[in-house]
């Protein structure tokens, strides 16, 4: 029989999780979402994409949450002329024992903790560079292959609006992000206090709240987390009513979306779910964590139909139709009964 | 005490069969009712009734069988009903892991009989104002129409044994008919035939109408009638010329007498001036006088057919019947001969051209004419209209609303005495007219309309 999480486990994840959100929080003022979807998005193991307006404190975050987690964090600012060497490292000719030999230079990907700034500026080239990394977590140079450290984190931040000298992800490479988020703007109240409490804009200094042992001891945490079989199938259903082919699909969806979410989708999902259980204090996932994970889970591995675009759908607002029509319970209730 | 997972996942297992029973067997409730009162209704409209009996409470068996099948159908499953019931109650999906057999540990199973405790009020509800309505009306309406009391029974029909019967005793009359004395050949065998044919009626086993039998009777009836008033008349009026069978030649003898008979019931006023005044001419001392009446047959023949034509005018017959012996017998050879009294049919006679007198070819309905009688006075007949039953559609010919056995109001004459010259009428005596009611009024009119012109009445 299966052993469900005890309390004390789930009192200890809170407390690992709840330290580096407050941490977060303290840095970036109001964004709690954000926030809470990065601290899930780091505990599911996943890659990050953050999409907004500049100065939304995207690049703040990330800084902030390499602080606090004690990893090493690198920044990479893409360009159209960057190039894949430029991240992932090459090798250089050194002189050793007297003899000139090639040695491998890690790139920037070799951290804990990439902060990928504007990520859609680099040639497809250069984000394709990215593609091992973020999947295997691994580098090839000259048919060599470097381990990345762990954990690996990418967080790549783009603009939305300024698409003039810039390559959109390929569908590939988004799907390899876990979420894509997209950043809201605060209230004048938020900035009233950013005015108030800092300088310049400079935000307190963030102090270490996880050490990598405790990190590890999150991580382990987060896989022991319980998913049901009818939440697992929840997901499933979720993920396949995206597809406008399937029968049970939605009418908005059949018209609006050409190619829907891969199983990619569903186990990043149900990753992502197990990290939000944890965070609610739930030692299982609920349908309610998936409800909650779905949308930035979700919405970016959508193609949608050129029609779609052009008449103002958007992915978001599908997969809130999709949650509205999908019943959490494959079965439900006669319609004699309420 | 709050109820174990796995009582709270049965208790809300069993609501939703439950709702679901009811639901199906609501729906099949509502087709039921609704097949119940159309065909309850159909069978109104067609004139038939079924009177509820206990027997209809059978019907319940597949309305309840489809309740029991659609709550199989809908079943929900222990995984699904754990689902659903953490759902409503906002376990966080503790009962759905305990029902996928995690183990808990003591605060998460705190925490879960917490949560139980609220069960009653998780448990879903039947939804009856939804489902109630429709079938409940539907119910409601066959009911209605099942309690409507029945339409008036129509007319029993015959049974057979009560037509064998009749048959039996109209075999027994015919046979009589036949023994007691002399019936034309054809008439004897289209009687023979027609109980023949009711008879074979009989043994296919379709009972024979009442009216049929009646109608068989009545002939029976008209040709006793007509057998014993030709037994009779020899004995009054001397020989009596049957169809086919040769006359006396007229004499002015005979004519003399029969215009002794009408003068006395001062019935010659009628007869034609030139007639009269060749009457006239023939009297000798307050008397006819045979020699002065002229002697050739044309003349006879024409004073003879216009003494006939008197002495068939309303109240003639009877006045002339009250003179007896010889007179009326001279009467009665003239009248013999020219269709006069018993001269049957219409326009029968042989008598060639279109005279207008009867015997001479015109409209002559016969000795065996008699007033028309349109029954009893009844509901339906000449002067009024009578409504169908309800429920009977309406007829494209005629209907029958009912047989009774009535006695006709007009004695019969003999079917003797054919046209002018020995010709009988060809047609049947037409002693008891039988009309439809709606054709009544027409005949009524036709003959009611007013004499002719010519002051001869049609009848």
């Amino acid at each position: 029989m299966t052993t469900m999480m005890t309390a004390a486990e789930v009192d200890r994840a809170r407390t690992l999780l709840g330290a580096v959100r407050d941490g977060c929080n303290a840095v970036l003022l109001g964004q709690d979402e954000l926030v809470d979807l990065a601290m899930i998005a780091l505990c599911a193991r996943g890659h990050l994409l953050l999409e907004g307006l500049p100065g939304l404190g995207k690049t703040e975050l990330v800084k902030a949450l390499g602080r606090l987690l004690g990893l090493t964090f690198r920044r990479v600012q893409f360009t159209p002329d960057l190039l894949p060497g430029d991240i992932t490292g090459g090798p250089i000719l050194q002189e050793r024992e007297g003899e000139k030999v090639f040695v491998f230079q890690p790139g920037p990907l070799f951290a804990n903790l990439v902060l990928a700034d504007e990520i859609n500026r680099a040639s497809p080239k250069t984000q394709s560079a990215l593609l091992e990394a973020m999947q295997e977590h691994a580098v090839t140079v000259l048919g060599e292959t470097h381990a990345l450290p762990r954990p690996f984190f990418v967080l790549a931040t783009q603009n939305p609006i300024e698409l003039e000298g810039t390559y959109p992800l390929p569908e590939a490479q988004l799907d390899r992000f876990l979420f894509k988020v997209e950043v809201p703007g605060v209230s004048a109240d938020v900035m009233t206090q950013i005015l108030t409490s800092r300088r310049r804009g400079q935000p307190p200094a963030a102090a270490v709240a996880l050490s990598a042992a405790e990190l590890d001891e999150l991580f382990a945490l987060v896989d022991r987390v319980f998913l049901p079989q009818a939440v697992a199938s929840y997901v499933a259903r979720l993920v396949a009513a995206t597809h406008p082919q399937r029968a049970e699909s939605p009418a908005e969806v059949q018209q609006a979306v050409r190619y829907g979410a891969s199983p990619r989708a569903a186990i990043a999902i149900g990753e992502a779910a197990r990290a939000a259980a944890l965070l609610a204090g739930r030692p299982n996932v609920d349908f309610a964590d998936v409800q909650r994970v779905a949308v930035p889970a979700l919405a970016h591995r959508l193609v949608l139909q050129h029609t779609a675009v052009v008449g103002g759908t958007t992915a978001t607002a599908l997969v809130r139709t999709l949650l509205e029509r999908v019943p959490a319970v494959g079965r439900p209730l006669p319609e004699a009964v309420q | 005490m709050p109820p174990t997972p796995h009582t709270a996942t049965v208790t809300f297992c069993r609501r939703v069969a439950v709702g679901a029973f009811a639901a199906g067997a609501l729906r099949a409730l509502l087709v039921a009712s609704v097949a119940a009162a159309a065909v309850l209704l159909g069978l109104r409209l067609f004139g038939r009734h079924a009177a509820p009996q206990p027997a209809w409470a059978f019907a319940a068996a597949p309305v309840l069988a489809f309740g029991w099948w659609n709550a199989r159908r809908q079943r929900l499953g222990r995984a699904a009903a754990a689902a659903h019931l953490d759902r409503r109650l906002g376990l966080g999906g503790l009962l759905i892991c305990r029902d996928e057999g995690v183990e808990l540990d003591a605060p998460q199973q705190r925490q879960l009989a917490a949560g139980l405790v609220a069960l009653p009020t998780a448990l879903p509800r039947i939804r009856w104002r939804a489902l109630l309505p429709w079938p409940a009306a539907a119910l409601l309406l066959a009911a209605g129409i099942a309690l409507l009391p029945p339409p008036p029974a129509p007319p029993l029909p015959l049974s057979q044994s009560a037509a064998a019967a009749e048959l039996d005793r109209l075999q027994e009359r015919m046979r009589d008919l036949f023994a007691r004395g002399e019936v034309p050949a054809d008439t004897r065998h289209e009687l023979e035939r027609t109980l023949q044919e009711l008879q074979h009626e009989l043994a296919a086993a379709d009972v024979p109408q009442w009216r049929d039998l009646d109608e068989l009777e009545r002939r029976l009836d008209r040709e006793g009638l007509l057998q014993a008033a030709a037994a009779e008349a020899p004995a009054q009026a001397g020989p009596v010329s049957t169809p086919g069978a040769p006359t006396d030649p007229l004499t002015p003898a005979a004519l003399a007498a029969a215009a002794e008979a009408l003068a006395a019931v001062g019935r010659l006023d009628g007869l034609p001036a030139e007639l009269q005044a060749m009457l006239q001419q023939a009297q000798r001392d307050g008397a006819f006088a045979a020699d002065l009446l002229p002697q050739d047959a044309e003349a006879l023949r024409r004073l003879a057919a216009a003494m006939a034509a008197a002495a068939q005018q309303p109240g003639a017959l009877q006045d002339l019947a009250a003179l007896g012996g010889d007179k009326l017998a001279d009467l009665r050879d003239v009248l013999s001969q020219f269709g006069g009294g018993s001269a049957p049919g219409e326009g029968g006679s042989d008598v060639g051209g279109e005279g207008e007198g009867a015997g001479r070819g015109g409209v002559d309905r016969g000795p065996g004419h008699a007033a028309l009688a349109l029954t009893e006075a009844a509901a339906g007949g000449a002067d009024g209209a009578m409504p169908l039953p309800p429920g009977q559609p309406v007829p494209t010919e005629w209907v029958p609303l009912g047989s009774r056995r009535i006695e006709p109001e007009t004695a019969p004459v003999a079917n003797t005495g054919g046209g002018g010259q020995g010709a009988s009428g060809l047609g049947g005596a037409s002693w008891q007219l039988q009309l439809a009611p709606r054709h009544r009024a027409i005949v009524r009119r036709y003959f009611d309309a007013g004499a002719p012109a010519n002051g001869e009445d049609k009848r």
